[in-house]
């Protein structure tokens, strides 16, 4: 297998097609991480073509002082960052709630089973919703994407303790915001 | 306390569980191949570039040539100075417009 730099050489090269090898090594990753901030298909699909296309045109910032994955995944999660804010700015001059979104739980819809997957879908947003947004970032990258701390701690450029803390932290609040929220529904 | 953490540790597992549910998504197969087409119609930065410097250095001609123009040294003449110092400064001052006034057509016929 060709290694990213290889591939990133080939492209400054010209070879504008060798960037297709890196699309397709990590839109999943890409796409899991634009899920943990979106949770809509569509939008996360959209939002992995944009951080590709972006991360293309700023190829010639990319220096290789850490890996590609964990520069493209830092894109990813500051772009996705940017979105949803657009998107709550976007739904606050309209009148609406940013959180309820096309996943809003409908009571009469599909069987038990399938309402219970959407209730905690929109219990999972919104508690996400919730949190600051380095813990918000600390968890999708830990959760959705399963890296370990250090590799968390090197997308966020921050220290492994300072990590441990933003995880720990993250898990706290949401635990709070679940319940408070289980409690609200009644 | 015990029912509470009972609870805390339920509902946080059905968290862990929509998790899983969101990142077992596949993202379309068709992705990287719809990256590739945008990166295709989209000119290369570097393009872009030289397309904005070429449309600047115009602009700073044009700007460039209209201050020059109105800024240099010199003197804006009228025209009717211009016409009353080329009678005067010729050698034969008035010769020719006398003639066409003398030996036109139209003043015969008048």
């Amino acid at each position: 297998m060709q290694h990213d730099q290889d591939i990133i050489a080939n492209i400054r090269r010209g070879d504008k097609q060798a960037y297709r090898l890196l699309v397709e090594r990590y839109q999943q990753k890409v796409f899991q991480t634009c899920m943990g901030f979106v949770h809509h298909e569509e939008d996360a699909a959209d939002l992995t073509q944009e951080v590709f296309i972006k991360a293309y045109e700023k190829l010639d910032a990319f220096r290789g002082k850490a890996a590609f994955s964990t520069w493209l995944y830092r894109m990813a999660v500051n772009h996705s960052l940017n979105a949803v804010r657009k998107n709550k700015l976007k739904a606050y001059f309209r009148g609406n709630d940013a959180s309820d979104g096309p996943d809003q739980v409908d009571e009469d819809q599909a069987a038990d089973g399938q309402l219970r997957q959407k209730e905690d879908r929109a219990l999972l947003r919104k508690a996400l919703g919730a949190l600051p947004a380095s813990q918000r970032k600390a968890f999708v990258l830990s959760y959705y994407q399963d890296l370990s701390s250090q590799e968390v701690a090197e997308v966020l450029q921050l220290k492994l303790k300072a990590v441990e803390s933003l995880l720990y932290r993250a898990r706290q609040n949401m635990k709070s915001a679940l319940i408070r929220m289980s409690d609200e529904k009644g | 306390m015990k029912k509470d953490k009972n609870r805390e540790e339920a509902l946080w597992q059905r968290m862990e569980a929509a998790v899983a549910r969101e990142k077992a998504q596949q993202v379309s197969p068709y992705l990287a191949t719809r990256v590739m087409a945008r990166l295709d119609d989209n000119p290369s930065p570097g393009f872009v570039w030289a397309q904005l410097l070429r449309s600047v250095a115009v602009l700073l001609a044009l700007v460039f040539g209209f201050l020059s123009a109105h800024w240099s040294s010199v003197p804006q003449v009228s025209d009717h100075t211009a016409l009353v110092e080329t009678y005067f400064e010729n050698n034969q001052a008035g010769l020719s417009l006398e003639d066409s006034w003398l030996y036109s057509d139209l003043y015969e016929a008048e």
